[in-house]
This record gives structure tokens, C-alpha cells and sequence, in this order.
């Protein structure tokens, strides 16, 4: 893993220190552990959040935001 | 009678207003304090002492002149050091822009000085926002007033600390993981998460743009209101501002609670506590039971998955902002930022999206709740201020990361972008603050600013302070 690490970095023009590269395997192990409980949700026919709605009348500057929450509460 | 800088703007503004005060009176008495306390705290990357009295002076004119322009008129205000300031250093608590000097305000600058505040100077922070403790390799760490051995939590905690301190009446600071609360918990103070696009961030250095939050602390929950007011509204140069109506945050804050339906938490946000926080906090719910709210236990499976929504939301985001620096100025970086934004580039999109996928269960989720109940409360975080320079605590023999704890406790409001504001609710035996935080419907900070103001006004503890 600490090599496909080092290559991906490494293709962003990041000369990665071998004690980071220790430091990230073991985030992205953990990382993985946390994606394998939120699999439990199922969440493949989930739209996710970053996709927003358009609403009739708005003008064309919401095209151009970043991923908004877009949550509608009454 | 509390020493001038430990009043409140409320308790200011009247004196202000009649000309029984001057505004360089009052930004003369800070900078003092400034000078006295601040080499124990560390608040301040930046103090702007000149540019603080000519404001002052200028708004004395005004006041003299009959053009009162309102609570804020005349009142030194601090901001987190990502916020650009005309001609004036912006570090977002970082070397590799420690020469950066901005061109123009940020629009929350902007709205702040036409409420006629006195920006006094800019606060450490944990480098770009990227961290919750607050410690900083190039700026030296900020330390909590009620103990300068603990931290004072981050990234905001520059500004938690100074308006703690009495080293400013009110400081704008910026939540992505709970950045403002975390702080404002650990420091004892109060600090406000507006719901998601209310403040605008323009004139921001951004740590993750779907994430990030502008908002106020202050030493109370009216203050914070006052401030609120200033700084809110649609912004053209921020494409996620709210185009609505900006409603009144103070005139309801003295309203009972009288049926109010308060949700808390079973699951998640009362796992893990220490016993000292979690005795505090329940007695605080009770209060508010006491005062006419009805609260009910809420189960919520889908919190389980705030953790890995926010970090790789968070992550990724802010990889990408990085993504010209991180390689060209690595050495300027710290460690701990360093490792943080290096875990964000090897993020895959298809991992981004899968945080994507969980963050609209979560959105649902949430809405769900906002069907049942008005607002939730839950601690802000699961101990009080930690030591500078501890990493983890044990919890029934199990080691814990103290900042993935604190992100946890505080990312589902930045997830969802709902309201949230952590007040103080006591303190531990050893004299060292504890926070809850109430959160509200998107856009409804008018009921959970009345539920702290109901808070307040029955409790004591708003009226301790360090270093008196």
C-alpha cells in the first residue's frame, strides 16, 4: 500500500517523508474501516448531496456554487 | 460590576449611544488588557492598535455628531487571521502566507465596520483552520485563560481565548468541524455555527468550501445575537449566501420555553463522556425542562456515519485548495497540516462521492428529527480543555483521539448545515469550562439563541471569568 501511496503523491508533484507515508497508510486503513460501516446503509441508490436541485426563477449564479446541503426543512 | 472589558456589548452599547462612554476610552482599555494578559494567551497573531484608535476616534465623531449607527458603534471586535483585511497581514495561521497582505476586506469585515465596530486585531488559529487544538508551530500555541497549561481547542481558538480574556467584546471565527463551538466550549465562552450560507465567506481563506462556516462568539448569547444581525445576509460575491429575508435575532430572546420540544440524543453525542460533563449537561437539560420544555429521547442510527462523511468531505476539499501550495511550499507547512492535506490528495472521487451518499442519509435523517422536535441538544464535546500536547484519553481502558472527538461531537451541524450555537453550562472540579450546543432548523437560530438566552439568564456561570 505505502508504494501506491508514494506513486500517487508522488504524480501530484509531492515528495512524500517516509514517516508521512506511515502516518497516511494508517488513516486510509482506518478510513476504510469507517466505509465498510457505512456500507451497513446502504448506500448505492443514494443521490448524493452534492448533486443540487435548480428551482424555476433562480438566476444562473447557482450553477456556478459549490456543492450545497440543499436541505429543505419546514 | 464586572471590569470594563469583561462587560458585555449590551451592557456597552446604552453608554455608548448616551456619550457617557467614548469609544477610545473603550478600544484604549482593551489594547491595556491586550498588553497585560496576551503574552499568556497567545490570542493574537496581529494586534492593530493604530488602525484599532483612528476607527475608535472616528467613531466617537459619529457618536458626538448624532450618527449612531447602532449596538456594535464604537465596540472592538477581533477576527480569525483567514479573514482578509485591507492592508493588514492575513496569515490563516500559517508561514506559507505569512507576507500575505490582502487588497481588499472580506465582506464580513465590510459589514462590521458599517455597524461601526472596531476591528482591534487578528486572532491565532490552528494553521489554515486545519486542526482542533489550536496548537501552532509558527505562531506559538493559544492557551485557555482558565488554565494556561490546557489548550484552548481550534481552529478558532484564538478568538475563544481572547474574548474569554476580556482582550475583545466579540470575535468573528470560522467552523468547518465545529471550529467555533469547540473553542467556545473549552474556553467558556459562546460561539454560534449560522445555518450553512447566512454569513458570507467572501474575502475567506477556505479550508472546505462545502463545510466551512463564518460566525460569532461572545461572552453572551444577546451578544452573539447583536452581532449576528451585523453580519448576515446575501452576499453577491459568495454564491452560497441566502438571497432571504434576514430575520430579528434579539427580539425573541426573552421569550419562555413554554412547549418547546427538545430532542436528545440516546446514541452518539452521549457516548464516551467524562462523568463531570455528562452530570453538567444533563442538569442543564433539566433546567430547561424546568423552564417549560418538553424533551424527548431521539434515536438517530445514521449519526454513526458523521465521522467518515466529514473526514473525507473535509479532507478532499481541502486538498484540492492546496493543491498548487502543498507541493511547492511543503517545508512551510506544519507537520500535523502537512500529513493532513497529503491523506486528502490520495482521496479518490469515488470515495468523495460514496461521503456524499452518507451525507444525504444524514441530511434525511436529520430532517426526520426536525419533524418531531424543535431543537436538539447534546454536549458539545466529551471532556473539558485537555493539556497542550496531549493527543488522547482513555475511555473505559480504550484510547481516544481528543481531535477526532471533538470533529465528531460537532460535524453533523457542518454536514447538514443546520444551526448551532454551544454555551456554557459549568465547570468541572478543577475550575475549567463545559459546553452544550443546541441545534436548530435551517435558518432558525432565532429559537436556539432563546433557548441559551433561557439558559443564561437562569444560570450563574456567564458571570465567572479568568484572570480577574
Amino acid at each position: 500500500m505505502r508504494d501506491l501511496l508514494r506513486q500517487a503523491l508522488s504524480k501530484l508533484g509531492i515528495a512524500v517523508a517516509e514517516a508521512d507515508l506511515a502516518a497516511i497508510e494508517s488513516f486510509m486503513e482506518g478510513l476504510s474501516v469507517l466505509g465498510q460501516q457505512a456500507e451497513k446503509f446502504q448506500l448505492d441508490d443514494v443521490v448524493p448531496a452534492a448533486v443540487f436541485r435548480v428551482e424555476e426563477g433562480e438566476d444562473c449564479r447557482h450553477f456556478t456554487t459549490a456543492p450545497s446541503p440543499n436541505l429543505r426543512l419546514n | 460590576m464586572p471590569p470594563l472589558y469583561y462587560s458585555t456589548i449590551a451592557e456597552l452599547a446604552p453608554q455608548l449611544m448616551n456619550r457617557k462612554l467614548s469609544p477610545v476610552e473603550l478600544t484604549e482599555a482593551i489594547l491595556a488588557r491586550i498588553e497585560t494578559v496576551d503574552a499568556a494567551v497567545n490570542a493574537y497573531i496581529t494586534v492593530m492598535g493604530e488602525q484599532a484608535l483612528d476607527r475608535a476616534r472616528q467613531a466617537e465623531a459619529e457618536i458626538m455628531q448624532g450618527n449612531y449607527r447602532g449596538p456594535l458603534h464604537g465596540i472592538p471586535v477581533g477576527l480569525k487571521d483567514l479573514i482578509y483585511t485591507k492592508g493588514v497581514r492575513t496569515t490563516a495561521g500559517s508561514r506559507v502566507l505569512r507576507d500575505f497582505v490582502p487588497v481588499f476586506d472580506a465582506t464580513v469585515v465590510t459589514k462590521l465596520q458599517r455597524a461601526g465596530a472596531v476591528v482591534i486585531g487578528k486572532h491565532n488559529m490552528h494553521e489554515f483552520a486545519a486542526g482542533a487544538t489550536n496548537q501552532n508551530a509558527h505562531y506559538g500555541d493559544a492557551r485557555n485563560p482558565w488554565d494556561t497549561t490546557r489548550m484552548t481547542g481550534g481552529s478558532s481558538g484564538g478568538s475563544a481565548a481572547a474574548v474569554a480574556a476580556g482582550l475583545c467584546y466579540a470575535a468573528i471565527g470560522s467552523d468547518t468541524g465545529g471550529s467555533i463551538r469547540t473553542p467556545a466550549a473549552l474556553c467558556g465562552v459562546v460561539g454560534l455555527k449560522p445555518t450553512y450560507g447566512l454569513v458570507s465567506k467572501h474575502g475567506v481563506v477556505p479550508l472546505a468550501w462545502s463545510l466551512d462556516h463564518l460566525g460569532p462568539m461572545a461572552r453572551s448569547v444577546e451578544d452573539v445575537a447583536m452581532v449576528l444581525e451585523a453580519i448576515a445576509g446575501f452576499d453577491k460575491n459568495d454564491p452560497a449566501t441566502f438571497g432571504g429575508r434576514i430575520r430579528d435575532y434579539r427580539t425573541g430572546l426573552q421569550e419562555n420555553l413554554r412547549g418547546l420540544r427538545i430532542g436528545v440524543p440516546a446514541n452518539f453525542f452521549f457516548d464516551d463522556l467524562d462523568s463531570e460533563v455528562e452530570a453538567c449537561v444533563k442538569g442543564a437539560i433539566r433546567k430547561l425542562e424546568d423552564l417549560g420544555a418538553r424533551a424527548t429521547e431521539i434515536r438517530v442510527p445514521e449519526l454513526t456515519l458523521v465521522e467518515f462523511c466529514e473526514l473525507i468531505t473535509v479532507l478532499a476539499e481541502a486538498a484540492a485548495y492546496h493543491r498548487n501550495n502543498l507541493p511547492e511550499k511543503m517545508d512551510l507547512y506544519g507537520d500535523d497540516v502537512r500529513v493532513w492535506l497529503e491523506c486528502g490528495a490520495v482521496i479518490s472521487a469515488v470515495q468523495y462521492l460514496k461521503a456524499q451518499q452518507a451525507r444525504r442519509k444524514i441530511q434525511e435523517a436529520v430532517s426526520r428529527v426536525f419533524q418531531q422536535v424543535d431543537v436538539v441538544v447534546a454536549p458539545t464535546l466529551t471532556t473539558a480543555a485537555p493539556e497542550i500536547g496531549q493527543t488522547f484519553r482513555q475511555v473505559n481502558g480504550v484510547s481516544k483521539d481528543i481531535a477526532m472527538e471533538f470533529v465528531r461531537m460537532a460535524a453533523l451541524a457542518n454536514l447538514t448545515g443546520i444551526p448551532a450555537v454551544s454555551i456554557p453550562v459549568g465547570f468541572t472540579a478543577t475550575n475549567l469550562p463545559i459546553g452544550m450546543q443546541i441545534m436548530g432548523k435551517p435558518f432558525d437560530e432565532p429559537t436556539i439563541l432563546r433557548v441559551a438566552s433561557a439558559y443564561e439568564r437562569v444560570s450563574t456561570v456567564r458571570h465567572r471569568h479568568p484572570m480577574e
